[in-house]
């Protein structure tokens, strides 16, 4: 059932991580294992997008590291990049290109060949918008943009910073299925969200940053 | 080099589709040289001995003015992000980068600075070796700016603070540009300028970059 090559696993000890002079959290340890997904909640300000940060590789911790397949991600950074697929608060699509050219930018960002680009808008729901600037896109349909990713996607870590912003209902859905199909799939999840989400049958580990907060 | 050429296209595209923006360091180098006969003096002598001056401090503001395009933009919207974290060297990546905006500034620069020189009664035996100048030290330019925009991305108004830091590493590249077009206009060697400048551009394609990558990972944290 998993289509990854070795089941994965993801581990952090002790994390801690400040900003602007203030720990935002400490001591703060997770593990994830193929096909389980990891809420991350929280505060504003708690410090979420900073532990995604540093899970990517981005920022590094004060103290604390971030362990892939038992092995530190700062041995080999390039191999284990090229593990994770990252999507951040904000949407990383260029306002000037059309929406053809930004999804090209994806396959490139993924290393595989625009072969199959009306599909893709096809599936985010953009198929009659391929030509259109960004700019000129409500804040949703930019969003679908930058999550059209997730369906190209062959990663095994997907570390997601509050994807649901700014969509509609029924896109939400196809989300959640993607979500589904991907952690199914024996994939990993790490996301952060301050609505509900419908992962299905699949594990869900809490975070709560509030919890690990120090003041 | 696959990354390479993806990275330069992406920035060449989007140069593009900002004309408007790419176009103001232009503006501003054609603007200033053209005021200056007007402001100061239009005698020949005297502009002429101003000339390679006057176009290498202009060529340089306008180059400085435009630095902060080259990752400010990629770095509000997350997109820099994402490049980072592209399968591939980032050293690469950044070499890229900077090489499209050398292209999209600097060239155009080095274009459109013969005709400019005319306005300032350049002695024509100084021309080649102003070009020269120029084509050697404008990537120099570049390629410092990178590293000072690339430690203040993290910082709001990081501009001036960008600029203040990359202005002292500017000023060598400046004199040794005026002192050969001058030692030029006056018919004495000066391949001995052309290879300080061609020595100070090698050494910085060669560390640039890794500083850029080390600056960036500063500001992300």
């Amino acid at each position: 059932m998993s289509k990854y090559k070795n089941p994965n696993s993801l581990q952090t000890t002790a994390l801690q991580c400040e900003r602007g002079g203030r720990v935002l959290f400490d001591n703060l340890a997770f593990e994830l294992h193929a096909g389980e997904a990891l809420l991350v909640q929280g505060a504003n300000g708690s410090g979420k997008t900073s532990l995604l940060r540093i899970i990517t590789g981005l920022t590094t911790a004060i103290e604390g590291d971030v362990l892939w397949n038992g092995a530190l991600i700062t041995d080999d950074e390039q191999a284990y990049q090229r593990e994770l697929l990252f999507i951040g608060h904000q949407a990383a699509i260029k306002q000037e290109l059309s929406v053809r050219e930004n999804l090209r930018l994806h396959y490139a960002l993924n290393g595989c060949e625009a072969d199959s680009m009306v599909d893709l808008a096809e599936k985010v729901g953009l198929r009659q918008r391929l030509g259109v600037i960004c700019s000129r896109l409500s804040a949703g349909q930019q969003r679908r943009v930058s999550l059209a990713r997730l369906f190209l996607s062959e990663q095994p870590l997907w570390i997601l910073d509050e994807p649901l912003t700014a969509l509609d209902v029924d896109f939400i859905a196809t989300i959640e299925a993607r979500l589904q199909t991907h952690l199914a799939n024996g994939g990993m999840l790490i996301l952060t969200t301050h609505r509900g989400l419908d992962l299905g049958t699949a594990t869900v580990r809490h975070l709560d940053l509030n919890k690990s907060a120090k003041n | 080099m696959r990354l390479f050429l993806f990275i330069f296209k992406r920035d060449m595209l989007l140069a593009i589709r900002r004309r408007r923006e790419l176009a103001n360091p232009l503006v501003f180098f054609i603007m200033v040289v053209s005021m200056f006969p007007l402001g100061v003096t239009p005698d020949h002598a005297f502009l002429a001995e101003l000339s390679a001056g006057v176009i290498w401090v202009t060529a340089l503001l306008a180059a400085l003015m435009s630095m902060d395009s080259m990752f400010r933009s990629d770095y509000d919207d997350g997109s820099l992000e994402q490049l980072l974290l592209m399968p591939g060297s980032k050293v690469v990546l950044i070499g890229a980068k900077i090489a499209a905006h050398w292209v999209s500034i600097g060239l155009p620069l080095v274009i459109i600075a013969p005709l400019m020189s005319f306005l300032l009664f350049l002695p024509s035996q100084a021309l080649p070796s102003l070009i020269i100048t120029l084509l050697i030290s404008t990537p120099i330019l570049s390629l410092l700016g990178a590293v000072g925009v690339a430690l203040t991305l993290s910082l709001r108004g990081g501009g001036v603070l960008s600029s203040l830091l990359t202005l002292p590493f500017y000023v060598p590249v400046l004199i040794f540009s005026t002192m050969a077009i001058n030692a030029a206009a006056v018919n004495q060697p000066v391949s001995g300028y052309y290879a300080l400048l061609a020595a100070f551009l090698i050494v910085s394609i060669l560390l640039v970059p890794f500083a850029v990558v080390a600056a960036l990972r500063v500001s992300y944290n």
